[in-house]
């Protein structure tokens, strides 16, 4: 029997994956000058950086750190530590303060262990300080945090996902220094970020608009 | 030996010999905490590549190393 009617088969589409598009390498934002210093703490377009989950085409526009100024208090804890030594030892020697008892092998190891110490100490507030860091990307944005030497967060949300970006500057030190603090809000559920004392952050946020910007759809 | 021996012998030993043993305890823990210390510095610098980071790293071995001298000083000087 002639079929009538047949139905044409059913094409089975495959869900699309879920991959980052790969977007057009960015050029310097307006008015940003490439940073050339390696400890700079907002760096645009920095050469010689990657990160751990850098896809090939993806730019680093924007690494943001802690203001430098945010480091002065331990700086000067790190000062006074590494000015004592040279002063109390001397003087519990000279004064005869250290008991005869206790052989003087001790006060050279305690001389020794404070140095070594301090540098540990000035070493870690350093690390922590430099691998704190926001990354903005032609694609993503980055938060990785250290909390502390054994915990590590790794944050990121791609750049079309952002949905406002503002910026908190207040209090004398902080206008005076020209640093605050910018949030990104991502839609849903996904987190929002915090990039707490970075300076500029007014450039910072301009500079994450415009990537916005280009990834917006033009109209037709 | 009997514990009263053993008991007489520990007596008989200098404070010095329980103050050296504390020493060295606190300068084995601090260079368990140099090694860890350097795990992490090689940790952070695969999350961020950076020119300075080999520089980072030998820091950190020097601190080590530092660590394994001043543990070495201490167990032959006091």
């Amino acid at each position: 029997m002639p079929e009538i009617f047949v139905a044409p088969k059913k094409i089975e589409e495959r869900p699309k994956e879920k991959t980052l598009t790969p977007k057009k390498i960015p050029s310097l934002p307006r008015g940003e000058k490439q940073a050339t210093n390696p400890f700079s703490a907002f760096a645009v377009m920095p050469a010689g950086i990657r990160f751990e989950t850098q896809e090939e085409e993806e730019e680093i526009v924007l690494i943001l750190r802690r203001h430098s100024i945010t480091n002065l208090g331990w700086i000067l804890f790190a000062l006074l530590l590494l000015t004592l030594p040279p002063f109390i030892f001397p003087s519990i020697s000279f004064l005869e303060a250290w008991p005869e008892q206790i052989p003087r092998g001790y006060l050279a190891v305690a001389f020794v262990f404070w140095y070594l110490a301090t540098f540990g100490f000035i070493l870690i507030e350093f690390i922590m300080w430099y691998f704190n860091v926001s990354i903005v990307t032609n694609q993503r944005v980055i938060d990785i945090d250290f909390f502390n030497l054994l915990y590590k967060k790794f944050s990121s949300t791609r750049i079309d996902r952002v949905e406002d970006v503002t910026f908190r500057l207040g209090g004398f030190i902080r206008a005076f220094f020209d640093y605050g603090d910018v949030y990104v809000q991502t839609a849903g559920t996904e987190i929002n970020f915090q990039f707490l004392a970075v300076p500029h952050p007014e450039r910072a946020v301009r500079i994450i608009i415009d990537i916005m910007g280009e990834e917006e759809p033009k109209p037709e | 030996m009997t514990p009263e021996q053993i008991i007489a012998t520990i007596l008989s030993l200098s404070p010095f010999y329980f103050i050296k043993i504390c020493c060295l305890t606190l300068l084995l823990l601090y260079l368990t905490f140099a090694f860890v210390l350097l795990r992490q510095t090689q940790v952070m610098t695969k999350v961020i590549e950076a020119e300075i980071s080999p520089t980072i790293v030998l820091l950190a071995l020097f601190h080590l190393l530092g660590a394994i001298f001043l543990f070495l000083l201490a167990v032959f000087i006091l």
